[in-house]
Order: structure tokens, then C-alpha cells, then sequence
């Protein structure tokens, strides 16, 4: 009860509230704006966190976080284009249902599944992160290098394209966190003899450069694809509360499968949509319909991928290990306000952990209260010109990328970053391992130096730890499905 | 898309053959203590997986047939927003945010195909003044500077 109240204390600021409005209104809008996103919502608030207190900026980002993911449902809606990818699934019916006039209603499905998703996402994360976070004390370096080396293959393993191209990614990643000063020894490693790489990188402008700029640059090449709403009816309606009741097995279906699949690391809201769909094409008893405008269809896409919020939080906030780009980009921040996920957070900074849940919860409000005002304002908005839009984007993930410590070299890495961002993502390479290898590379590298110290220099330390030997056995599994696939594939093909 | 899948998978080859040759010169060979494996076993570890990776990757691009269905969109116009967005950045570092981001916006704009010039430059100048006046007098945060004009 007094953790509640120290919360309610942290939370009943005016500047926690305003920040959580403003960050729901902007990431529902961020979110209807296809090419924008959930990760460029929070670049572009990025800045701005700098001079807000960390409570603040921890109520920005999960409004944005919480509520970017649904307003991508409202573009699938009205204009067949998802405004973020994780809203892919709903254009299959949501789009079908506006165009026989019933915009207004396909939006009130969205809002409430998703509302649902969230909801249902953020009990499980207030059972479980507290929990997981407790017995993560009792992990030693071993165990922890174990998780974040499975973590780095879940990753690789579950983006878009090959594993071989993710795996490369996350060692890319992984080695430009050696660049700089090795605090054991003191020596300062690739720095090509220039003094501004003797600081080393950091992970902001890396971030910023293969997420936004790259994405910015790459939309340049498709500006002009999407097309206005025709009239279909917008506006908001809430389906009948029978209709709802009615199809509790597909909402806890959804609403499960998107929490579970959030909780693995790297795989997102879009891979959730997907699975959960598949889930409703199979199980839900108007299976046939699917595809035509059926409600089922919006449950499965939009309830999964709200899921996916909380799901994902679980091991950000439990163990400092992002499940998504979103809350990559939120531990960053909660890194730099000085705030330590995992059993820190847990242990000396409950009330924090509290009001983070509770901002969750009011994210989700303000979710539902933004897609009941303001269906027909943002359909209106999603008449701006993209090239103004883009620009826009352009100078925020710069500012974003210099104010972090002022240095003129993250302006470069940034650059530089974007430009490789294009050229890998043209050449199918996924740029999300990249980044969490820099997100996770100092831990990883800090923890397998301490625990060889601790063993003396012996490899059998790490092999033996009770906790990490099955994280290796499950990593192991994970390299090694793909690799008899293969063998299996060219066996089969010689064959024929 | 297939040259572009082989030079990226080449190029990676050589550059992580390149810095994990480095990671055996003498500035790497410093005293450790305990059983500390010494500043070169991380990236060392990290370069030969990225070595053997890289390999594997070339290897599949050489194979990759040309895959027509995919199109990359504009791309003129993918390379025009990628030069002015990089130099925008880059000028920022010479001549300060609002000098670069005055012509960066507009000519980006412009890239992207917007035409509609008196609204474009009304923008042009007033969305990076704002942003600027909001950050260094509402957030006291200094963007980078001009060499002219103190803050601006």
C-alpha cells in the first residue's frame, strides 16, 4: 500500500500527466502516419527528454510506446496502408470493413481489442517483471552472459531475412562497443589514431541512424504511395457489448499469444500479428469470413499487437534486456535518467517500477479516449504531405542524436549510420540485430571477462553454472535447427 | 540488388579480416591480471565469428539469382535524400544547426517531390528557428553552433 502511494506520489505530478498526454496523443498520431513508426515516435521525443525529469520522460516514452502501436490500425483502416508495420494483419479486414461503410465501427473494434491487448498484457507484466527481476539477483556473470548471448540469437534468428545476416549483424554490433577505452586494462582499442574515437560509441546515434534515418532515406525512394480515404463513414462506434462477450476466445487468444511472443526477445508486434491471424484462421468459428471485413480478424491483429507492449516490457524492465525496438530505445532513455532496469529497479526503486505500470494503464486510457475524439481529425492529418513529414523527421533524429552528450562525433556516427542503414536494409540485412548487439555488447563482454576472472581463466566456470547451462542448451538448439534445415533442404533438392 | 548483396557481403569480408588481423598488433598486447583474458579476446572472438559469417554471406550472394520482383522504388531519389540528409548532418558540424537546416529541409523537400515553393520555404526557415528557440531558450540545450552568431 505505501509502494501505491510513493507511486501515486511520482505519478500525480502535473508533468507526469501532461507528459502522458501529450506522449499518447503523439504516438496515436505517430502511429496513424504511415513511415513514421513506434521507434521514430520516440527518436523524435527524444530531445526533448533531456530537460524533463526522469518520471516525466519514463511517462512520455510508455505513452508513446503504448499508443503508437494502435493508431497504425487507424491508417489500415481508412487508407489500406498499416502506419506501422505491427498493423500489417489489420488492413486484411479492417480495410474491407470501411469500404462497405463501416469505418466508424472497424475503428471501434481496433480501439477496444487493442485497449484489451494492452490491458491484458500489463496484468501479466505486474506479475511477472517484479518476479523474474527478484531471482535475477541470484544470476552470476555466467548466467547473465548467457541470457544476453541467447537473446542476440533469438534475435538474429527471428528478424526479417536470413539468420546468417542477423548473426552477422549482432557481431557487427557487438564489436563497435570494443571501440574506446577497455575499462580493465585501460588501453583504448581501435581508435585509428583519431581523438574523437578514443571515447568510444555510444548507442543513441547508432539508433538513430539504422532506425530513422535509414527508414527516412528509404521512403524517400516510395514518397507518393499511398492514397487518401474515400468516404467510408469515419468516425468511432463500439461494437455491441454482446458481440464483444461474445468472442472472449478470440480476444484471450490473441491477447495471450501477443504477451508470450512479446516476451521473447527480438521478435515484435509484427511477427505476434501474424501468428495470432494465423491462430484465427484456424481456430475462430468465422474462419471462413476472414479476410471479408470479420471483427475476428481485427481482434486477432489489434489485441496481439497491444499484447505485445507489456509482454515486451517484461524483460526491459525486469532484466534490461529490450524485447523490441520501442524498448530498446526506452532503456536507452532510462539509462541515461540514471534509472538501472532489472533488480536495481526492482529492489531499490519499486515506487518507480510501480509508476511505470500505472503509466502503462494510463497509456491504455488514453489510448481508448484518443481513438473515440479524434477518428475524423486524424484521418485529415493523413492528408499531409509526406515530404514535409519526412523533412520534419530528418532534423529530429539529428538533434536527437547531438544533445544526448553534445558531441559532434554522434552527429557523424549518425550519418554514418544511415547511410549504412539504406545500403544494409537494400541488401536485405536486418538492422535490429546491430543495434541490440550494441545495446547488450558491454554487458555481454563485461560479464565474460568477470566470470573468467572468477574462474581463473576457465571456460568450465560457464559450462557448469546451473543457470546458464540450459540458456547454452537452448541457444545451441536455436543455431542448430536452421543449419539441419538446410542440410535437409539440398538433401531433398538433390534428391528430386 | 544482387552486386549490391555481393560488394556489401565483400566489403564486410574484408573489413573484418582487416580489423582481426589488428587485434594481433602490439598496442593489444597489454599486462592483464587474475585470469583476465586481456583487451583483445572480446573483439577477437567477435571478428572471427564475423569473418566466418561474412564468408557464408558472400557465398550465398554469389549463388543469389537476380530477383526482378523486387523494387527498391526511386531510387535517384533514395540517393538525393540520402546525400542532403548526410550533408545536412555533416554541415551542421561547420556552419551550426539552423544554417544547415535551412537548405537541408528545402532541398530535401524538394527531393521528395514537394513543389509547392513559397509554402516550402516559409517551412524551410521556420521549422528549424523553432526548433532551435525551443531548445536553446526552452530546454537550455545548445545545438551545434555557427561560427558567426554566438548561440545561433
Amino acid at each position: 500500500m505505501e509502494l501505491i502511494l510513493q507511486a501515486i506520489q511520482q505519478f500525480a505530478r502535473p508533468e507526469v500527466a501532461i507528459a502522458l498526454v501529450i506522449g499518447g496523443l503523439w504516438g496515436t498520431l505517430a502511429g496513424v502516419l504511415p513511415g513514421i513508426g513506434t521507434v521514430a515516435a520516440l527518436i523524435i521525443a527524444l530531445p526533448f527528454t533531456f530537460a524533463m525529469t526522469t518520471e516525466a520522460s519514463m511517462a512520455l516514452f510508455l505513452s508513446i510506446y503504448v499508443t503508437s502501436v494502435y493508431g497504425g490500425s487507424i491508417s489500415a483502416i481508412l487508407i489500406n496502408t498499416p502506419g506501422t508495420p505491427q498493423s500489417a494483419a489489420t488492413v486484411l479486414d479492417g480495410y474491407p470493413m470501411a469500404q462497405a461503410g463501416k469505418a466508424d465501427l472497424a475503428i471501434g473494434w481496433a480501439t477496444i481489442a487493442s485497449f484489451v491487448g494492452g490491458s491484458f498484457s500489463l496484468i501479466i507484466l505486474i506479475a511477472a517483471a517484479p518476479a523474474l527481476a527478484r531471482v535475477s539477483v541470484s544470476f552470476g556473470p555466467p548466467a547473465i552472459f548467457a541470457i544476453v548471448l541467447f537473446a542476440l540469437t533469438c534475435i538474429a534468428w527471428l528478424s526479417e531475412g536470413s539468420m546468417v545476416k542477423g548473426l552477422l549483424g549482432g557481431m557487427i554490433g557487438l564489436w563497435l562497443t570494443t571501440i574506446g577505452p577497455d575499462n580493465y586494462t585501460g588501453m583504448t582499442r581501435f581508435h585509428f589514431d583519431t581523438q574523437i574515437l578514443r571515447g568510444g560509441l555510444t548507442l543513441i546515434p547508432i539508433l538513430i541512424g539504422l532506425f530513422a534515418l535509414s527508414e527516412v532515406f528509404l521512403r524517400a525512394a516510395n514518397v507518393g504511395a499511398t492514397t487518401p480515404p474515400s468516404k467510408m463513414n469515419v468516425g468511432f462506434r463500439l461494437p455491441a457489448v454482446g458481440d464483444m462477450i461474445g468472442r472472449w476466445k478470440e480476444f484471450l487468444r490473441a491477447c495471450s499469444l501477443g504477451t508470450f511472443i512479446g516476451i521473447l526477445p527480438g521478435t515484435g508486434a509484427m511477427a505476434a500479428t501474424f501468428v495470432s491471424y494465423t491462430a484465427a484462421k484456424r481456430y475462430s468459428p468465422n474462419r471462413d469470413k476472414l479476410g471479408t471485413g470479420e471483427p475476428d480478424g481485427l481482434i486477432a491483429s489489434e489485441a496481439s499487437n497491444n499484447a505485445v507492449t507489456g509482454g515486451a516490457l517484461i524483460p526491459t524492465l525486469a532484466l534490461g534486456i529490450p524485447g523490441d525496438g520501442g524498448t530498446l530505445v526506452l532503456l536507452g532513455v532510462m539509462t541515461i535518467k540514471g534509472v538501472t532496469p532489472g533488480f536495481d529497479l526492482v529492489n531499490n526503486n519499486p515506487h518507480v517500477l510501480t509508476a511505470a505500470f500505472m503509466m502503462v494503464l494510463f497509456a491504455n486510457i488514453i489510448m481508448f479516449g484518443s481513438g473515440m475524439v479524434s477518428a475524423r481529425l486524424l484521418e485529415r492529418l493523413l492528408r499531409l504531405p509526406e515530404p514535409l513529414l519526412m523533412g520534419l523527421i530528418l532534423l529530429f533524429s539529428l538533434v536527437g542524436s547531438f544533445v544526448v552528450r553534445g558531441n559532434p562525433l554522434d552527429l557523424i556516427v549518425c550519418v554514418l549510420a544511415g547511410v549504412a542503414g539504406v545500403l544494409l536494409r537494400l541488401a536485405r540485412y536486418p538492422v535490429a540485430p546491430i543495434v541490440i548487439g550494441v545495446a547488450l555488447g558491454f554487458i555481454f563482454e563485461a560479464k565474460l571477462r568477470q566470470g573468467l576472472i572468477a574462474s581463473r581463466g576457465s571456460i568450465v566456470g560457464f559450462l557448469t553454472d546451473p543457470i546458464a547451462m540450459p540458456i547454452f542448451a537452448l541457444t545451441a538448439v536455436i543455431i542448430i535447427i536452421p543449419i539441419i534445415r538446410a542440410i535437409r533442404g539440398r538433401k531433398s533438392t538433390a534428391d528430386t | 540488388m544482387r552486386t549490391l548483396e555481393i560488394t556489401i557481403a565483400g566489403t564486410l569480408l574484408l573489413a573484418g579480416a582487416g580489423l582481426f588481423v589488428m587485434t594481433f598488433s602490439p598496442s593489444f598486447d597489454v599486462p592483464t591480471f587474475g585470469g583476465d583474458v586481456g583487451p583483445a579476446f572480446a573483439p577477437r572472438g567477435y571478428l572471427a565469428v564475423w569473418v566466418a559469417l561474412a564468408g557464408i554471406t558472400l557465398m550465398q550472394a554469389l549463388r543469389l539469382e537476380n530477383d526482378k520482383s523486387r523494387d527498391p522504388g526511386n531510387i535517384t531519389r533514395l540517393i538525393g535524400a540520402s546525400i542532403i540528409g548526410a550533408m545536412t548532418g555533416i554541415a551542421m558540424l561547420w556552419v551550426g544547426f539552423v544554417f544547415a537546416a535551412i537548405p537541408g529541409f528545402f532541398f530535401f523537400c524538394y527531393v521528395l517531390g514537394y513543389r509547392r515553393m513559397v509554402t516550402l520555404a516559409i517551412i524551410s526557415v521556420a521549422a528549424p528557428l523553432v526548433i532551435w528557440t525551443l531548445f536553446t531558450f526552452g530546454f537550455e540545450l545548445l545545438l551545434p553552433r555557427s561560427p558567426w552568431f554566438g548561440r545561433l
